[in-house]
């Protein structure tokens, strides 16, 4: 039979060990991806959803960001902080909506200026944007007062778009349409002439 | 009236040419034989997700403490060498990152940090501060021996293909040469988890 002290003193030391282990709390983030190419077209806005989640056991602030590759053809406020509760399985993920737009980046081949008579041949080497989408901590952790560093943490999911090239041939429907007026109002004119001289 | 109707046939004509204009231009496709076709669709989509998580002594912070004599080279992180939390526990590193369970993916493991510097400018080259991982925790591994410098251009890969569950250990250490001036020298270290096989990224 222990005593009551000898128990007392075992909880104590138990206290010990395991306080320092509680105190460090883990913390994190995650990411959920349903896509990792995805093809685009031209002067087009394209959408993708992403998960954000944190199955650790406390909260965290995360923010959705992309690497530089893909910031030309990023839109709209793709960085606002999100809370993620402790304990926020992948199953239920907050989704987070990224919005992409890609200029023309295939040049067609126009007889008149950029507009007229143009086709397009796809003959150019495909345009892609080669990148990641990362969530990260929204601020880094540690304290800033001591000689060191700060952390911060964050995961990424692999994204390229594809842009489509969509081929078309050139129109002369508009030579077409001018060449038939032309020789209806000629036609018009010249039936005129012969009936005045007549 | 004989040339009445000859202006009108010509505009007939004229009507005619133009819509033959427009259905030439058109991409008109002609088939045979009417055939039916049906189509059966199938799906199926692939979903990943990785999560990661660090130590409490990482998510505090790399602290060097108050470094006294200088030059001095490969001081250890405060918490280098220091759990002594278990008595199984020999000089392990607190410093860790965790895969999360809740992950259905294998990562590789990157590193990078912003310049080391004071709030008045003075900076440490990020060349005299050196870290090392490994997925094994002793008093030997993560080690010196194996460490390489910061970088503060693009991520550096570490320990790679970490499946869901596991972890991944640190050190760090950092040289002062002994012109270096005195202040508290700060920055930010960037630990970022990527699908394995996967470039680290800028």
């Amino acid at each position: 039979m222990m005593d009551s002290r000898k128990l007392a003193s075992i909880a104590l030391l138990m206290c010990f060990v395991l306080l320092p282990q509680a105190a460090m709390a883990s913390k994190g983030v995650g990411i959920v991806w349903s896509t990792q190419t995805e093809a685009v077209a031209e002067n087009a806005r394209h959408c993708i959803n992403y998960g954000v989640y944190n199955p650790w056991d406390e909260d965290v602030t995360a923010v959705l960001t992309v690497s530089d590759t893909l910031r030309p053809v990023i839109t709209g406020e793709y960085s606002t902080p999100t809370f993620l509760a402790a304990g926020t399985m992948h199953d239920d993920a907050k989704q987070i909506q990224l919005c992409f737009y890609v200029p023309k980046v295939y040049t067609d081949d126009c007889l008149v200026g950029n507009m007229l008579f143009c086709e397009q041949t796809c003959s150019e080497p495909e345009v892609r944007y080669d990148g990641e989408v990362i969530v990260m901590e929204a601020a880094p952790s540690g304290q800033t007062g001591a000689m060191g560093s700060t952390t911060a943490l964050g995961v990424s999911a692999p994204l390229t778009l594809r842009v489509t090239c969509n081929e078309y041939p050139r129109d002369y429907t508009i030579i077409i349409v001018g060449v038939v007026c032309v020789v209806a109002v000629g036609g018009y004119y010249y039936f005129r002439i012969r009936k005045k001289k007549k | 009236m004989m040339r009445g109707k000859r202006e009108l046939y010509f505009f007939v004509a004229a009507l005619i040419l133009l819509q033959a204009a427009f259905v030439a231009s058109s991409s008109l496709e002609i088939t045979g034989r009417q055939s039916y076709i049906q189509n059966v669709y199938s799906e199926a989509q692939i979903q990943k997700y990785i999560s990661i998580s660090t130590s409490g002594n990482l998510s505090a912070g790399i602290e060097f403490g108050t470094i006294t004599v200088l030059p001095s080279t490969d001081v250890n992180a405060t918490k280098n060498y220091n759990s002594t939390v278990d008595d199984s526990w020999h000089n392990e590193t607190l410093y860790w990152i965790v895969v999360s369970g809740d992950s259905n993916t294998n990562v590789d493991l990157c590193v990078k940090a912003d310049n080391l510097n004071t709030s008045g400018g003075d900076e440490i080259p990020l060349t005299n501060y050196n870290w090392s991982d490994n997925v094994t925790n002793d008093e030997f591994w993560p080690s010196l021996g194996d460490s390489r410098n910061m970088t503060n251009t693009s991520y550096v890969k570490g320990s790679a293909d970490i499946p869901a569950g596991s972890s991944n250990y640190y050190r760090f250490w950092l040289s002062v040469p002994a012109s270096q001036p005195a202040g508290t020298y700060n920055n930010t270290v960037y630990f970022k988890a990527v699908e394995n096989g996967t470039a680290c990224g800028t």
